[in-house]
């Protein structure tokens, strides 16, 4: 496993072209955390982001033959995620939420698990209810910005789409997201926060 | 009150560094045993039995003449298949090709025909 630690992702990919799973092995130790951090950023949802995680990486088996190999992987990775989230986010939209759902949801070892249960502070709870009810190409933006520390221009290449677009989506969320706070703060509901 | 723009680019940070954390090294071990058991899985006999069972029971089913066998792939005469006979091969083989890994999936897919 260590053997793989300075190898390119291009021959990882070549040796996983050849059967080499321990490859695949060595690309998941290199990028699973980026990728379920974004996963988990855009979903809000633990479960959700394992699985997209684990679909992104069995992706770049399935499709080893066709990445490119002389473009970075990670930005191959992101997109995957993020069209995986996409489809995520939109099926949770349709799905009718019964109270047997929301019970499974309450009990449900990820709801349970130590990372949820760190008590919050009233200001990160409205910016992340804020991020989570931006519009999808908005909330992704913000993510891979933010989170992941991606600059404009790999925004673009990751989402295919032009920079100016990116700009605009960034400069409509951020808005967005400074509008609701200073309600938040307009009307008291965050004054203890800041005082 | 007003956000300044850096400490608004602060604050979105922070919450979603929080509200993402990494995973833990027992969540990554797991996740990854699972990914090589699902891709080793590919290849081994649950799915070569089941993309072979389904295309007998296809082939005996309706192509007979014009669709065989062969090492798990299905083959055929594109020349002597209509489009509407074509469509329904390439359809047969989408779904085969959707199929996720589990020996579940197959047996829900094989009770449709």
């Amino acid at each position: 496993m260590d053997s793989f630690e300075n190898l390119p992702d291009a021959l990882l990919i070549e040796r996983l072209r050849a059967d080499d799973l321990e490859a695949l092995g060595g690309l998941f130790d290199r990028y699973y955390t980026q990728v379920y951090r974004a996963a988990i950023a855009i979903t809000q949802d633990s479960q959700a982001a394992e699985d997209i995680a684990q679909e992104a990486f069995l992706r770049v088996h399935r499709y080893a033959e066709r990445i490119d190999t002389s473009l970075p992987l990670m930005p191959w990775l992101y997109r995957v995620t993020v069209n995986l989230s996409y489809t995520w986010v939109t099926r949770q939209k349709k799905r009718r939420v019964s109270l047997e759902d929301i019970v499974d949801r309450l009990i449900s070892p990820s709801w349970l698990a130590p990372e949820n249960l760190i008590e919050h502070t009233e200001l990160q709870r409205r910016v992340r209810e804020a991020i989570r009810d931006l519009p999808f190409n908005q909330r992704v933006v913000v993510v891979l910005h933010y989170l992941n520390g991606q600059n404009l221009d790999e925004i673009a290449q990751i989402l295919d789409c032009p920079v100016g677009t990116v700009k605009s989506r960034l400069h409509y969320a951020r808005e967005t997201l400074r509008r609701r706070l200073d309600f938040a703060l307009w009307t008291g509901e965050l004054v203890h926060e800041l005082a | 009150m007003n956000w300044r723009n850096d400490s608004l680019d602060q604050l979105i940070t922070q919450a979603l560094r929080q509200n993402a954390p990494a995973p833990s090294a027992a969540a990554r071990g797991q996740a990854r045993l699972r990914l090589l058991n699902a891709c080793q899985s590919m290849y081994v006999e649950p799915v070569r039995v089941s993309r072979l069972q389904i295309a007998k029971r296809w082939m005996q089913a309706q192509w007979r003449e014009w669709v065989w066998v062969d090492n798990s792939e299905v083959r055929y005469e594109r020349a002597r298949l209509n489009r509407y006979q074509l469509a329904h091969v390439h359809t047969y083989e989408r779904r085969i090709m959707a199929l996720t890994f589990e020996p579940m999936h197959f047996n829900a897919f094989s009770a449709i025909w």
